[in-house]
């Protein structure tokens, strides 16, 4: 193994993605430098802690099994990174394809993206060990501290070297899934990307990652034929002043990382998969219809512009995440009360929030997302008026369904009255409608076009500014119920709150209508100088 | 004369660079007219301004009668563009793409059937038009965007660089279709570098240097203007861009 190459191959494709992510050219050394100010500032912190800290034995066997949990933890965070942002990063990336034809051998190429990986996992990685192990300094734990050090980077690595057989793997089961399943692909595809998005949604929160590494530290110990607790188990032995075991859990820590590489270089060599799977979909006769976009009263424009929104939505891998996210907004209340009664107020506040948070982002992204494609818009004899029509009501279309099955089941759950039912329902429609037509305005003034990995198609300014703006409006929306619970009905009766909920709503999405139409009209021209 | 298109002393500035300077163009119905020129001599952008994409700084561009910059979609309605590099939407299949490019054009149902049909035949790309467009190859691409521009029958073709990735049977068709289309009055504008099919396609053409028009004129014609009536259009073309040193050039490399 050319370990020069290595690292420099490692360095291409940090800086690759790197910069596909981000318009700063220096990105990359922010990072660095990000990680390296974070890791002085957590070990000052410890240092500070540790110094108040007494020599009590109680103290140091929580710091102790601390310690020995930091293979394991280095593993999780490098392996959640790499669920959440290398996955679906898509067959498109030349900077991945390139190595196909270059003299790097699979073990180089595994090595190397392995540690591009990781190298995203800094600001997280090299806090954690220098918060942890300068409390071990403080403690008198020199020598286990270094050697906690060492046995973490092997987790880590070990994290990194997953990745690549989970991507190979998926890459190489999608490839034959869609040879076999045809038109079930995709269906499969985004269910299996929602499971995973949600599961790690679930899983990275705080209070379960706490309490299962509670639950971990104790079962260790009888888990000792669990290959992923011997580095952990390696330092727990070793803090017992037992060096047999240590070394034996050592040596064989050392023989997994190694068992696990040849695995993702075997892999990477026998199923790597460089060009996109033929995917056939459809019927075997075509037959264009007018269909019930037409009926809709839509101009043919409008209709195709919807039509085509509708179909791309379901099978691209990124809008998985949209997806995923009303799901992750009902979930989520059950697991931070996961072992007590979920608040109905609160279950109804986040399925809301669930509903109009995928209106907005599945509008505000609709724009960036066409990347390359937004010159066929461009080109095609359809006015940005029938365009921004076409997406808007398909937005709007896409946000119909969940909207109503999440409202309705909350409404059955929390067996509301008829009138409150009704009051919900239209508070619900009319808060998606109005956040659709703001996301429009701000997918149009803050597009990003890149067809970089897991791209938002949105900036960030974009986004954060587009949050705020609908947060405003729908909390204006929403004042005249808000009054109605917060006061006696009689100061307003439900009804009429929630006509002037309507009403409120409805001007507020002719005017951020309006407004996105300008704003449009001024990217559409931008554009055409950019083609 | 009526014209299909023309251009008066139009320029597009891009900051500093002048992409287009002072181009005035006048071409008749029915002629296929060639713009050939150097990567970044400006022919892409005067593409783009006759599809109204790209507003010029200055000048006057009629197409078929209509001002471009007063109604640009309704320019659109009439023309059909292959750009150098097109950019289809790889999420959805070739016929769900025409199919969606068809209804953008308000073709009805039964005339964007048939002619998608027609055209797929013809291209060779029947029973693979339900794969998903990132499947196809560079080539199928290229076919997919052709067919693209001519469903709609439009009344102008604009190409540019139409036979890049696509098999000789292709660009075979490609060709003898532009020259079919022409004897009903289709307009076409075609862009290449490779010469000796602006030769074999084109009836007019126009040779292109840092934004401004150097030549004009049938193939025959460009070829005595530069005083050499045996000379090959490459030979034309790279003595009026003064680009003769290409021997030169090659011979250092090599060393």
């Amino acid at each position: 193994m050319n370990l020069r190459l290595v690292f420099k191959f490692a360095s291409i494709l940090c800086l690759s993605s790197a910069r596909a992510r981000s318009r700063k050219p220096k990105s990359l050394k922010n990072l660095i430098y990000m990680s390296i100010a974070l890791t002085l500032a957590a070990a000052m912190l410890s240092y500070l802690i540790g110094l108040n800290l007494s020599r009590n034995p109680i103290i140091i066997q929580i710091v102790v099994q601390l310690i020995s949990l930091l293979p394991l933890l280095m593993l999780v965070i490098v392996l959640y990174y790499g669920l959440m942002f290398e996955l679906y990063s898509g067959y498109s990336q030349s900077f991945i394809h390139a190595a196909n034809w270059l003299p790097i051998t699979p073990a180089e190429y595994v090595m190397a993206s392995s540690l591009s990986t990781i190298f995203f996992t800094l600001p997280t990685l090299l806090p954690l060990l220098g918060g942890l192990l300068t409390i071990s300094l403080t403690l008198g734990l020199t020598s286990l501290c270094a050697f906690a050090a060492a046995i973490s980077i092997l987790g880590a690595l070990m994290g990194g070297v997953l990745v690549e057989i989970l991507k190979t793997l998926i890459e190489r089961a999608a490839a034959s899934m869609s040879r076999r399943s045809g038109r079930l692909t995709l269906p499969l595809r985004l269910t299996a990307t929602i499971l995973i998005i949600v599961a790690f949604a679930c899983i990275g929160n705080s209070r379960i990652l706490i309490s299962y590494l509670g639950a971990i530290s104790e079962i260790m110990q009888a888990g000792w034929m669990i290959p992923i607790f011997w580095p952990s188990l390696a330092i727990t032995y070793l803090a017992q002043s037992n060096p047999l075991p240590a070394t034996g859990f050592t040596t064989m820590t050392i023989i997994l990382l190694g068992a696990i590489f040849e695995a993702g270089a075997y892999l990477r060599e026998r199923y790597w998969a460089p060009v996109e799977p033929t995917i056939r979909l459809g019927p075997s006769k075509y037959v264009p219809r007018k269909g019930f976009l037409g009926r809709l009263g839509l101009s043919p424009g409008e209709a195709a512009v919807a039509r085509k929104e509708l179909k791309m939505f379901f099978r691209r891998r990124d809008t998985a995440g949209l997806l995923a996210l009303p799901i992750i907004f009902i979930v989520m209340p059950f697991i931070y009360g996961w072992q007590r009664t979920v608040d109905p107020l609160n279950l109804l506040v986040q399925a809301l929030m669930g509903c109009i948070l995928f209106s907005l982002l599945a509008s505000s992204t609709s724009i960036g997302r066409e990347r390359d494609g937004f010159a066929n818009l461009l080109i095609a004899p359809i006015d940005p008026g029938e365009i921004l029509k076409g997406k808007l009501i398909a937005s709007i279309i896409l946000s119909t369904p969940p909207t109503t099955i999440i409202l309705l089941t909350i409404s059955l759950i929390l067996r509301m009255r008829p009138e409150a039912m009704i009051a919900l329902l239209a508070a619900g429609y009319i808060g998606m409608i109005e956040t659709t037509a703001i996301g429009l305005i701000f997918g149009s003034r803050y597009p990003d076009f890149t067809t970089a990995p897991r791209a938002r198609s949105i900036t960030r300014m974009g986004l954060l500014l587009s949050m705020i703006t609908s947060g405003v409006a729908v909390a204006l929306t929403w004042s005249p119920l808000i009054i109605y619970k917060l006061l006696h009905p009689e100061f307003l009766p439900i009804y009429s709150a929630t006509a002037m909920t309507m009403i409120i709503g409805s001007i507020i999405t002719i005017i951020a209508y309006k407004l996105a139409l300008q704003s449009f009209r001024e990217l559409c021209i931008s554009q055409g100088d950019l083609l | 004369m009526d014209y299909a298109i023309i251009l008066e002393s139009v320029s597009k500035r891009f900051g500093d660079v002048w992409a287009v300077r002072d181009l005035s163009l006048r071409i008749e119905y029915g002629r296929v007219y060639g713009l050939l020129g150097p990567n970044g001599s400006g022919k892409s952008t005067t593409m783009k301004m006759i599809l109204g994409l790209v507003k010029p700084d200055s000048g006057k561009i009629l197409v078929d009668g209509i001002d471009v910059s007063k109604d640009p979609v309704e320019v659109r309605k009439i023309i059909g563009y292959v750009p150098e590099t097109p950019r289809l939407y790889d999420y959805l299949t070739g016929i769900e793409y025409l199919d969606f490019i068809g209804e953008a054009y308000g073709m009805s149902p039964e005339e964007r059937k048939r002619r998608i049909e027609e055209f797929l035949e013809a291209f060779e790309l029947k029973g693979r038009e339900n794969e998903l467009i990132s499947g196809y190859s560079k080539g199928m691409k290229q076919k997919i965007a052709l067919i693209a521009a001519l469903i709609h029958k439009p009344k102008i073709l604009i190409l540019d660089e139409p036979l890049s990735g696509l098999d000789p049977r292709s660009a075979r068709i490609v060709k003898d279709l532009i020259h079919e289309l022409a004897e009903e009055g289709v307009t076409t504008i075609f862009s290449t570098h490779i010469l000796e099919i602006a030769d074999a396609v084109c009836d007019e053409l126009a040779i292109m240097y840092e934004g401004r028009k150097l030549a004009e004129g049938k193939p025959d014609e460009l070829k005595r203007m530069a005083g050499e009536s045996g000379s090959t259009l490459e030979e034309v073309f790279l003595k009026l861009t003064g680009a003769e040193d290409v021997r030169e050039i090659v011979e250092a490399l090599v060393d």
